[in-house]
């Protein structure tokens, strides 16, 4: 049986605090985007 | 248990408000089929953004993720998700370009395949694209109506009549414009939601380091990167989710709703970057929920919920009917628009019909696919084998359609035989088809060991090597610069079969039916001469 290798704890928290961070960071972007589509228009 | 007065009450609200500004939106702004089922270079790359991801992110991210996470393979299941729901979209960024540039007046990919390839693909193409949406829609009713009786226990048919009923309201009166700008402000709402809302699961859920030492100790797989029922499992979802997405119709109508190239180019790459986190979170939780012991096997699919009810206070509960409602309408005004616009644009190429006739078409046609789903949906059904079955007629159909924007020399009967090589090689291997294939007499014996993995890159893989083998053996000499001109505009005035004279260098009118009989163009995809 080959046992099995989990990633870290630190990796971890990157993993789920990064995906959180960058949710957040795309809500910016695409906020910022229709703000200046809109001033295009 | 939350009230179900109350969740039906926040549902009702939130419905209502999305539909008085899908409605304040499409105002005057629909004057015609060509509106109602196209928005051409209409949208900037946030609004592209925004709406490519409220489409494709539907209820179910609160759903597959967390069950690949918690019962098919842990970590690498749910970065397999993550990473395969954002290949279509980077992919979508060379294609959609080609797209507007092989057929800049195109409404639909059925319209595409005809014109290409001619009626055996197009037929091909039409099953395939419309079961797909129409399962992906069901699922969607399916699962907010699951949902909704799991955390306040609302009878099922009252969840899917009010949230389709709602949906179907502004999208019969707006068509493609008010999916559009409902989707902007469902994703303003949703991104947010989700990132407040499972960050705040996790901390009452003891944080990354409680969640991560739980998993370790109950069953270290489920963090483990090369865990091989994981990989495994990632490597076939990026499969049935690539193809999937490249016949799916609302994208396609978003390729087409983009201002330009930098619009589509920078909102379909904001969208595959905000997918892969949406994805990872979702799956995690699922992680975290079999890692605490929260869910098993048979529950893991509703890992999100269960945990929602056993652990967070009301008003948690609420702002996560919001989120799945959101989630819900967002893909189902999508789906809704995109069904009906195939259709429509198939009717005013097939049919001698005028703009009312296509006008009360899509729209009725529109009601007809909400009607179903709405039934679907308050069933209860599972839809999880049709949705699979979707998935692997769609990996072996994509590659030949696409296929088809790039060589001339590829003729409709390779790109059909290239799609049933991949079918027939994808149920061989299929696991859920297995018992029907294996009753057949003298079939049963000579079928391959069942497995999903072989079965999805089966598809795809014969698929290529057909349509490669059809490019290289074969010239079919289609003419690409053609295609477009066989295409009919929905805002012409030459509404009536009538016939517009050439434009120089064609051979034939916009329509590519010239007689007006519903002929196709010739087989092999070349002009008609």
């Amino acid at each position: 049986m080959i046992a099995a290798s989990a990633v870290g704890a630190t990796t971890f928290a990157v993993l789920v605090w990064g995906s959180i961070l960058l949710v957040a960071a795309v809500f910016v972007y695409v906020a910022r985007a229709l703000v200046l589509d809109r001033r295009a228009a | 248990m939350v009230s179900s007065a109350l969740v039906l009450g926040v549902t009702a609200a939130t419905v209502a408000a999305v539909t008085a500004v899908g409605l304040l939106a499409a105002r005057g702004r629909v004057d015609s089929v060509e509106d109602f089922i196209s928005a051409r270079d209409s949208a900037g790359h946030g609004t592209v953004t925004a709406t490519v991801v409220a489409s494709m992110m539907g209820a179910w991210i609160l759903f597959s993720p967390a069950e690949a996470g918690a019962a098919f393979g842990g970590l690498p299941a749910v970065l397999g998700y993550a990473v395969g729901s954002t290949i279509p979209l980077l992919l979508f960024i060379p294609v959609g370009s080609r797209i507007r540039s092989v057929m800049p007046s195109g409404h639909s990919l059925t319209e595409f395949a005809y014109a290409r390839f001619g009626a055996a693909m197009y037929l091909f193409v039409l099953v395939v694209s419309v079961f797909y949406m129409f399962v992906f829609l069901a699922a969607e009713m399916t699962g907010i109506a699951g949902a909704l009786s799991l955390v306040a226990g609302v009878p099922q048919w009252q969840t899917a009549l009010l949230v389709g009923g709602f949906v179907l309201v502004y999208t019969v009166y707006g068509g493609l414009v008010a999916s559009i700008v409902t989707d902007t402000i469902q994703t303003l709402v949703v991104l947010p939601l989700l990132a407040v809302g499972f960050g705040g699961a996790l901390v009452a859920l003891g944080g990354t380091g409680e969640i991560h030492a739980a998993a370790v100790a109950a069953d270290a797989t489920l963090l483990d990167p090369g865990f091989r029922p994981g990989v495994e499992f990632g490597i076939y979802v990026a499969f049935a989710i690539l193809g999937a997405n490249m016949l799916n119709q609302g994208i396609w109508q978003r390729v087409y709703a983009a201002d330009g190239e930098a619009s589509l180019r920078r909102g379909f790459g904001a969208a595959a970057v905000v997918v892969v986190p949406m994805i990872l979170l979702a799956g995690l939780f699922g992680v975290a929920a079999a890692a605490l012991g929260l869910t098993g096997p048979d529950t893991a699919s509703i890992a999100f919920f269960l945990v929602l009810e056993a652990a967070f206070p009301t008003w948690v509960t609420l702002a996560v009917v919001v989120l799945v409602v959101l989630l819900v309408m967002s893909s189902a005004d999508t789906m809704f628009n995109a069904i009906a616009s195939v259709v429509t644009a198939d009717l005013a190429r097939l049919v001698d019909a005028d703009q009312r006739t296509l006008w009360l078409g899509g729209r009725g046609l529109t009601v007809a696919v909400a009607v179903g789903a709405i039934l679907i949906g308050a069933q209860g059904y599972s839809v999880l084998r049709l949705f699979l079955t979707a998935d692997l007629l769609a990996a072996a159909v994509f590659f030949p359609f696409i296929a088809g924007l790039y060589t001339e020399r590829l003729s409709g009967p390779g790109a059909v035989l290239a799609g049933l090589s991949g079918i027939a090689v994808g149920v061989a291997h299929f696991p859920m088809l297995r018992g029907p294939l294996a009753a057949v007499p003298g079939l049963g014996g000579a079928l391959p060991e069942p497995s999903f993995l072989v079965a999805f890159a089966g598809a795809t893989g014969a698929s290529v090597a057909v349509t490669l083998a059809a490019t290289a053996l074969s010239d079919a000499g289609a003419d690409l610069d053609a295609i477009d001109g066989r295409i009919r505009a929905l805002d012409d005035p030459v509404a009536d079969g009538g016939i517009e004279p050439p434009a120089p260098g064609e051979g034939e009118g916009r329509d590519g039916d010239r007689d007006g009989n519903g002929d196709a163009p010739d087989e092999t995809g070349g002009e008609r001469r």
